[in-house]
């Protein structure tokens, strides 16, 4: 089979899948994903003929030493040791390449992960998260807001009427919290 | 072959009949085969290494190609890193038998016994390493596993 037929042959798989649903084609197949199957077809094919045309060459290679009734000389075995090498370095450098993309795709999920679990925790303090918020400024509002937890009404007391804030004498202590964060609020705008 | 995709992710289907399909045509273009055409154990020693290096060298276009995913890349990689130990063994071993075998023809101390032992422990190794050489040449026709 030559590679024109081999070519033609795939891209005609490629267009009776990308037209049939029962193949998971049709509609259902998007733009990215036929690119993805032609840029795989076209590395099959290229690997393929390459990989064929030398495993052509290296068997007319053992005809002949079979032929010749000999074995491998150690220059032939010096050839194929080089260029092992050489593959296999190649190879491992991918991989660890590889590996080192999905442990990077891994983080960036992690921290995905934490700042949804961030912007649940800022919530639960009654805080209004803005979308484009990084995490560090939500650690930032939950921290402020921690604080003013944390203060006795006295001291939340002593520190709205600071601010200027009339705090009435039933007023509770998230009452206070509320007064002061919206008097901050006001004071932003 | 299936490892790269889950069988509940529906849209990996034509991608993996492409694939399917495309492995085919590259099998049946594959009609050369080296470790056929050697007829002595040193032959099909140097053939199964040299066939091993060709799909080594294949790999390593297919896993540079950014066709791949990134499983992929690493179950090819890893097929490779387990057959290459024993693909150089049995480069070693034939090049041992080689060594010995010059020795005894040119009339030195080697004795027939020394010889008869090199040339079973080449076989030796053509029997562990065809295997896994054999997955591996699969793990790049089929790009997986």
């Amino acid at each position: 089979m030559s590679t024109i037929e081999l070519i033609l042959l795939s891209l005609g798989s490629l267009a009776k899948i990308a037209n049939n649903p029962a193949l998971g084609g049709g509609s259902a197949l998007r733009t990215n994903e036929i690119s993805e199957m032609l840029l795989m077809l076209t590395a099959f094919v290229t690997a393929g003929k390459e990989g064929h045309e030398d495993l052509e060459e290296f068997t007319a290679v053992v005809t002949q030493m079979a032929e010749e009734n000999r074995g491998p000389r150690p220059d032939e075995f010096a050839g194929l040791r080089a260029r092992s090498s050489s593959a296999h370095a190649r190879l491992q450098a991918a991989k660890a390449r590889a590996i080192a993309e999905d442990s990077g795709e891994e983080e960036d999920e992690l921290v995905n992960e934490l700042k949804d679990d961030l912007v649940v925790m800022a919530e639960e303090f009654g805080l209004e998260v803005p979308s484009n918020a990084t995490k560090a400024e939500i650690i930032a509002l939950i921290r402020e807001r921690q604080g003013l937890v944390s203060m006795l009404r006295d001291d939340l007391i002593t520190k709205a009427v600071g601010l200027g804030l009339e705090v009435p004498s039933d007023a509770t202590k998230a009452d206070i919290i509320e007064l002061i964060v919206e008097h901050e609020a006001q004071q932003e705008e | 072959m299936f490892g790269m995709y889950r069988w509940n992710d529906l849209r990996a289907l034509p991608l993996l009949i492409l694939t399917l399909v495309v492995m085919v045509l590259l099998l049946s273009c594959a009609a050369s085969n080296p470790v056929a055409a050697a007829k002595t154990s040193e032959q099909k020693a140097f053939a199964l290494y040299g066939s091993f290096v060709i799909f080594q060298e294949k790999a390593a276009d297919l896993v540079e190609s950014g066709a791949l995913s990134n499983s992929v890349i690493i179950k090819i990689a890893n097929a490779e890193e387990r057959a290459k130990p024993v693909a150089d063994s049995l480069a070693d071993a034939s090049e041992e038998f080689a060594a010995i075998r010059k020795e005894y023809e040119e009339g030195g101390e080697t004795d027939e016994f020394r010889l008869v032992a090199a040339i079973n422990n080449l076989d030796a190794w053509v029997t562990r390493a065809a295997p896994l050489i054999h997955n591996f040449v699969d793990a790049v026709q089929g790009e997986t596993e």
